[in-house]
């Protein structure tokens, strides 16, 4: 059983989502186990096939619908025909972070989210949002890759307009499904001129054969920029605050990490399809590196600044998780501009620690922005508005959610204990040797982010204790705060000891998606 | 602001009318011309195969025992992204029933029957709801047929899924449709289930060999697995394995699926109009 964990880990998930409309029948309590064990067991296969991947060393490969999961080239042809899933350091880096951030909202909406008719199709859109990340950081086919994207897309924008009383979670999920939609058919028409050309969605097989004709970068602009787009970057950024904010708040913590799969979209198509250093021909690394550095340090700017001044605490996040989306295109832009200089001297000196510094601050963001966004939720449940001029003097009733935002704050902010430094001082030492003043920029929008939660801090939590503006008084629910506590415990233990996870998940990455290097 | 948009058209269309005039010549086969040369006799042949459309029409007919070429490249070669198309379609499913939930949690009762209708639509005559109500068998007679001869001519699951689907609409045209929509809904999303279930553990009773193999093609008459010859042939019933199986799945999955965001929208619609217009709740 142990070869077919690749597929299991997308269809047992997929299986219980099917299964839920009529599980549902029988008790709520019965849905609510059959999903968190189906949740669960994804976590679990994650985890075993990262072990696998590990003791193996080479990637893992899964021929669908073949007569062995490893039979890539039938006959004696060297062009695969069918399926193919495979898994390699950066694959199994994106989908453990997928996998543990659903996990973590799914706990956290248990009782959060109240039992009402549609918390079944609550339940049914989250877990099939876990199945369209894991199956688009699994496959290795594009238009598998389109298909996976699809799902992901439409199960986030319904859950989106969740609180369809609300008045614009509608629009809001309205915006992102048209969004979505313009992606998806601009990456369809990129996946076409590659069909058109080569006979071939196999990843590995276009890698190997692809001759960078016209057709082909203008293939370039039509798959990367609409995942930027999903993933957040800078001109594209307008659906992300309004999305984020108007989704209940364990659906933003799982959208964050939906956006992350996204943006390993970008990375996956410019280094594994479009990336060859072995051939003559190949794409100019420099500009394309350029543009990403760019849109990162565009992001980073122009998301903290927008975030400075609002009121509303979800849209405060929202402008700093474009803020913070800069910080990867940053790290991995200036790997890829060094990534093609003779002899690699420059790449193996700075342009790999940055890389792994953008690649490792992926899994940082999605726990520590989930973390912000599930204490918002609490805040959102205990005042009933997400103004922040309308909160004050939570601290007084809420330690433990004061304690888990503190945790978040710092570790967005960069501050040491946390994970979020860990990730920053990669990026911010191995910037400074490439050029400076981007070093600089990184920093002061850094300060900037630590003082804009200084405001939320301030507003929300301090402040005399006031009894009359609390709308829902009960304690939190048991899971709830079990939910903010793993996300606290993985920020300070990532924080703790950064060695290992650079050791044992962020170079498996980085060498999965730069091999050989 | 609108300058911008209009420069942004217009780029984007210069990409694409500079990418069409690059793509490759419509009619000229991308692999090898001569692919039907050779009539051969091995299950598998690779002569005069370059790509991988050349391996689905010179394989595909034998390999799976499906005369349609695109059913065995839909639901064999690539059966995979036929399961995740038939979950989108669920997911919309989902996502509507979520958002029209409202249907069902205030005392909203149909009143649209065949006797009395006297509210929405008044402008059915008795012509036209007595007229679609005679088409819906044969519509649905029609998608059972592509259903079922997904494998061998033209049609599958999702075609015929749709056209049965289509029958639903016509009940909704001929105010024939029922009045209980929250039992109806639970009823065709019992089924909507079921389908896709049955789908997805076909795929998982081929995992002895993979995920999705079709493990009954080439194999016993009796279960499917007829083997038919190379080239034209009459077509069997009984021939490309777990194919039918599939494409009847997916054929119920579509059906209901679209059947209950049809009748979903046109309660929503009754609603809306004795509500004023408004979805304000």
């Amino acid at each position: 059983m142990i070869e077919h964990l690749p597929i299991l880990a997308i269809t047992v998930p997929l299986f219980a989502a099917f299964l839920l409309p009529i599980i549902e029948k029988a008790h709520f309590r019965a849905r609510n186990a059959a999903a968190l064990l189906a949740i669960l067991s994804v976590n679990v296969m994650v985890v075993l096939l990262a072990l696998r991947l590990s003791r193996e060393g080479a990637p893992l490969v899964y021929v669908l619908g073949a007569q062995s999961p490893a039979q890539i080239l039938p006959q004696g042809l060297d062009f695969p025909i069918r399926i193919m899933l495979k898994i390699d350091g950066f694959s199994i880096f994106m989908a453990l972070t997928s996998a543990v951030v659903v996990l973590v909202s799914y706990v956290y909406s248990m009782k959060y989210v109240p039992e009402d008719p549609r918390k079944n199709y609550y339940t049914i859109l989250l877990m099939l949002m876990l199945v369209g990340m894991l199956g688009l950081e699994f496959t290795n086919d594009l238009f598998n890759f389109f298909v996976f994207l699809e799902i992901l897309s439409i199960s986030s924008s319904a859950l989106v307009s969740y609180s369809y009383n609300r008045k614009f979670s509608p629009y809001a999920g309205y915006k992102y499904m048209m969004i979505s939609a313009v992606a998806t058919s601009f990456l369809l028409i990129g996946i076409a001129f590659f069909y058109s050309q080569y006979g071939s969605f196999n990843i590995e097989y276009l890698h190997g054969v692809i001759r960078f004709t016209l057709l082909d970068k203008i293939a370039l602009i039509f798959m990367v920029v609409p995942l930027a787009m999903k993933a957040g970057a800078i001109p594209m950024h307008m659906w992300v605050p309004d999305a984020y904010s108007e989704a209940p708040a364990p659906v933003t913590a799982a959208l964050v990490s939906a956006s992350q799969a996204s943006l390993y979209g970008v990375f996956r198509l410019s280094f594994s399809l479009f990336g060859n250093p072995v051939s003559d021909v190949t794409l100019n690394y420099h500009t394309l590196g350029w543009i990403i550095i760019v849109l990162g340090v565009l992001s980073m700017f122009v998301g903290v600044t927008m975030a400075l001044v609002q009121h509303d605490v979800k849209r405060l996040m929202a402008y700093h998780a474009i803020s913070q989306t800069g910080y990867m295109l940053l790290g991995v832009g200036v790997g890829v501009v060094v990534y093609m200089d003779p002899g690699g001297a420059a790449y193996a000196a700075f342009g790999r620690d940055a890389m792994m510094g953008g690649i490792f601050h992926i899994m940082n963001h999605a726990f520590y922005k989930g973390l912000l966004f599930l204490t918002s939720g609490v805040m959102v449940l205990r005042f009933g508005t997400r103004d922040l001029n309308k909160m004050m003097g939570m601290a007084h009733r809420d330690t433990f959610t004061t304690l888990c935002f503190i945790a978040g704050a710092l570790a967005i902010s960069g501050v040491p204990p946390f994970n979020g430094f860990a990730s920053k001082i990669l990026i911010y030492e191995s910037v400074y040797r490439f050029s400076p003043i981007l070093a600089i920029i990184a920093m002061f929008v850094s300060v900037l982010t630590l003082a804009s939660f200084l405001k939320v801090f301030y507003g929300a939590f301090l402040g005399p204790r006031n009894e009359d503006i609390i709308v829902i008084d009960e304690p939190l629910p048991a899971t709830v705060t079990a939910a903010m506590g793993v996300f606290c415990f993985l920020v300070l233990a990532m924080g703790l000891f950064p060695g290992e996870v650079l050791k044992y998940l962020v170079e498996p990455a980085v060498a999965g998606l730069v091999p050989g290097r | 602001m609108r300058l911008i948009s209009l420069l942004s058209v217009v780029f984007i269309a210069g990409f694409l009318l500079v990418a069409v005039m690059r793509l490759h010549p419509v009619g000229e086969p991308l692999g090898n011309r001569d692919v039907f040369r050779f009539r051969g006799d091995t299950v598998t042949d690779m002569r005069n195969v370059d790509t991988m459309d050349d391996y689905f029409l010179r394989n595909g007919q034998r390999e799976t025992g499906s005369n349609n070429i695109v059913a065995s490249v839909v639901f064999d070669y690539r059966g995979f992204d036929t399961l995740g198309e038939a979950t989108v379609l669920f997911i919309v499913v989902c996502a509507i029933s979520m958002l029209m939930s409202f249907l069902y949690n205030q005392n909203y009762v149909m009143e649209a029957n065949f006797r009395g209708p006297d509210e929405f639509p008044r402008n059915v005559s008795r012509i036209i709801s007595f007229g679609s109500f005679m088409l819906f068998p044969l519509i649905i007679s029609f998608g059972i047929y592509l259903v079922l001869h997904g494998h061998i001519s033209p049609g599958g699951g999702f075609q015929g899924g749709a056209v049965m689907a289509s029958g639903t609409a016509l009940l909704l045209i001929s105010l024939l449709i029922t009045r209980h929509v929250q039992r109806t809904k639970v009823i065709f999303s019992f089924f909507e289930s079921l389908g896709l279930t049955v789908f997805i553990s076909l795929g998982f009773a081929g995992i002895t060999a993979s995920f999705l193999y079709n493990f009954l093609a080439n194999g016993s008459p009796l279960f499917l697995g007829r083997t038919i010859p190379f080239g034209p042939n009459p077509g069997f019933l009984n021939s490309a394995g777990i194919l039918p199986l599939l494409s009847l799945a997916v054929g119920v999955e579509v059906f209901f699926g679209i059947s209950i965001i049809l009748i979903q929208l046109y309660h929503f619609t009754r609603y809306a109009s004795r509500a004023g217009g408004g979805r304000d709740i």
